[in-house]
């Protein structure tokens, strides 16, 4: 009895810890991870549906063409009979497209568009279309339909949209997508023809089409412009999908720059396929300088998107040329204001151009030079700002026989240049002497240009005078 | 025979009265004992998420959201679709003096379809470091680094909200 109680005591005693908790109590927590994964949808639907030849009251004339669509282009044209028309019309469930043909006959043509977009949340890609069942995966494919099973084919489609491998995004509208229809000698009198088209679009990341592959030729352009200039001429970029034969290159052009433009700024390509892009750009209101910019060719489906052409725009400052004639000047034989004339506007004229009408100086020239006996000119102005390209000076004038020498200084609104002794030219001869003023005289910017004064000067042993046709600075500059 | 036992008795009792035979000297010795317990605990924190979408793709995204107490993150997945990988990078830190020890990782995959992947794996951001899985021990102001991995296979269904819970059981680390 006794031995009993001993062995029960312990299980009495274990009992009672795991009860109280006082003999396995631990320290411990729990961390939790509390998920919720909500998925997208992937979805599309028919947006518009439009063709040539609407029912009536908005009828127009039957449309014709060949069997099997030959040509020659465009393949089909409009008869002078109106019976026939068209109903096609998004159906209740937006992912169907039913089409109807009533009163037609063979040869009647009808060419359909449709529109679609992604209206669900995931990416996706259009694998095939399914007219009236039969199944469309090509660019250009031809189906027939025997629509009431006697075993004749009673229509012909023609599929024109490159559309499958085409990717869109949640919320993208797919493109423009047509097709051709035909009615064959095959097709039951008294029926109403009728089909129905679809698309089918998988997740994006399940097609099995080839991916495109973007190809730029070239990848870097440059135009070069002069500012108030006319703009470059536009060049050409190659935008290929250099991809396998399936894939589907549905490409779009962005750039960063408001004076770049593309044109087109997409299109679709199939493999091996390409077009030019035509890239201008406006240099309208730009000031001179050197500009980058970037235009970027994407197709999210494409195994190598984005990819890019670098243009550079130089745009060089516009060079302008002005022939300065004298606006003033003065003709002095002394130091008082009694010696010496003023030049007239009449005078002035004489010296515009190389027209032998030749102003002479007013006192015969002294045997020896004299700093008080001169004739000087002034000149018209440039603009303040302008950079001084090249400053010469055209000189025109004829001696007497005893003119013996003759000189030239400049002025260039700070000091007088040393002295230019002018080759004597025959007497009564006129002869033009070119100065190069910028390299010669350092006449290099808009001050000296406007301040410029031309001093001649000569002596004559036996007091004669000269005469002075032609007095022109020439002048290029940049703004 | 009572003689003896009587003399006995009476000289015990003189000794007893006299207190000369048990007089002695006496100490007493206290031992004061205090104990001054660990703490023990383990908090959360939560990376950014990313996931496998090509670049040009963004359409769904994946989130943490780590509770006041840091013991908790509410993970959201959004626009979810088949064949992504979606990341979530988890840290776990010994934040007691106690050490602890991960003693299981319970994954509740709720009402996510069979062909869900759902685990806590390494992080690669972080080789060679503490990992979060059963039996990683930490030490005070030690971490364990790991991530969160779902991918949905072709049975998620479209427009579809999924829950699941992932439990980081951990205890002290002598009691696992």
């Amino acid at each position: 009895m006794r031995d009993i109680r001993l062995a029960v005591l312990p299980v009495l005693l274990v009992a009672g810890m795991l009860l109280t908790g006082v003999a396995f109590a631990h320290w411990s927590e729990a961390l939790l991870l509390t998920g919720s994964v909500a998925t997208g949808v992937l979805d599309w639907q028919f947006t518009a549906v439009g063709h040539l030849d609407p029912g009536p009251p908005a009828s127009v004339p039957d449309y014709h063409c060949r069997d099997n669509f030959e040509g020659p282009p465009p393949y089909y044209w409009m008869g002078d009979k109106d019976v026939g028309y068209t109903r096609a019309e998004i159906t209740d469930d937006a992912h169907v497209i039913e089409v109807t043909l009533n009163n037609v006959y063979p040869s009647y043509f009808n060419s359909i568009s449709v529109y679609f977009k992604n209206t669900g949340s995931v990416p996706l890609i259009i694998e095939k279309a399914l007219i009236d069942g039969h199944v469309v995966m090509g660019w250009n494919e031809k189906v027939r339909l025997d629509l009431n099973g006697d075993g004749e084919n009673d229509l012909e489609i023609w599929w024109k949209a490159n559309i499958f491998g085409l990717q869109l995004e949640p919320g993208e509208d797919g493109p423009e997508t047509s097709f051709w229809v035909h009615v064959l000698q095959g097709a039951p009198w008294g029926a109403s023809l009728g089909f129905t088209i679809q698309l089918i679009a998988v997740q994006y990341n399940f097609s099995e089409y080839p991916k495109p592959t973007i190809g730029l030729n070239p990848t870097s352009l440059t135009f070069d412009a002069v500012v108030g200039g006319s703009n470059p001429s536009p060049q050409t970029v190659t935008v290929s999908n250099t991809g396998s034969a399936g894939s589907l290159l549905h490409w779009t052009a962005t750039d960063d720059a408001t004076w770049l433009f593309e044109s087109p700024t997409s299109g679709i390509l199939g493999g091996g396929a390409s077009q030019l892009m035509t890239v201008s750009v406006d240099i309208s209101g730009l000031p001179a300088g050197t500009y980058a910019a970037t235009i970027t060719v994407s197709d999210p489906n494409a195994t190598n998107s984005p990819q890019t052409v670098s243009v550079i725009l130089n745009l060089q400052p516009a060079i302008y040329s002005a022939n300065l004639h004298p606006n003033e000047g003065v003709d002095r034989w002394g130091k008082s204001d009694k010696d010496k004339k003023d030049l007239t506007e009449e005078d002035l004229n004489l010296l515009e151009a190389s027209d032998d009408n030749w102003y002479r100086n007013n006192k015969e020239w002294p045997n020896e030079y004299k700093d008080d006996h001169y004739i000087e000119f002034g000149f018209e102005n440039i603009s303040p700002g302008a950079t001084v390209l090249s400053a010469v000076l055209k000189f025109e004038w004829k001696r007497a026989g005893t003119v013996d020498n003759a000189r030239l200084s400049i002025w260039n609104g700070s000091s007088w240049s040393s002295y230019y002794y002018l080759p004597l030219p025959s007497p009564n001869t006129d002869t033009i002497v070119t100065l190069d003023l910028k390299t010669g005289y350092g006449i290099d910017n808009a001050f000296e240009v406007n301040n410029l004064r031309v001093r001649f000067q000569a002596t004559d042993g036996g007091g004669a005078y000269t005469w002075h046709d032609w007095v022109e600075v020439q002048v290029t500059y940049q703004l | 025979m009572k003689t003896a036992m009587g003399m006995f008795g009476a000289l015990m009792l003189a000794l007893a009265i006299t207190g000369v035979a048990f007089a002695h000297w006496t100490d007493t010795l206290v031992i004061n004992g205090t104990v001054n317990t660990g703490t023990f605990g383990a908090e959360l924190s939560v990376g950014e998420g990313y996931d496998n979408e090509p670049p040009d793709k963004n359409v769904s995204y994946i989130s943490g959201t780590l509770g006041d107490d840091k013991k908790s993150i509410t993970v959201t997945v959004n626009n979810a679709y088949p064949c992504i990988d979606y990341w979530l990078p988890i840290d776990l830190h010994c934040v007691g003096s106690v050490p602890l020890i991960i003693e299981s990782i319970v994954v509740d995959r709720g009402n996510l379809p069979e062909d869900t992947t759902l685990e806590i794996v390494a992080d690669p951001a972080h080789p060679g470091e503490n990992v979060i899985a059963k039996g990683t021990q930490l030490h005070r102001g030690q971490t364990a680094y790991g991530r969160l991995h779902l991918h949905l296979g072709e049975n998620a269904a479209q427009g579809q909200t999924y829950t699941f819970t992932v439990t980081i059981n951990v205890v002290q680390w002598n009691y696992a």
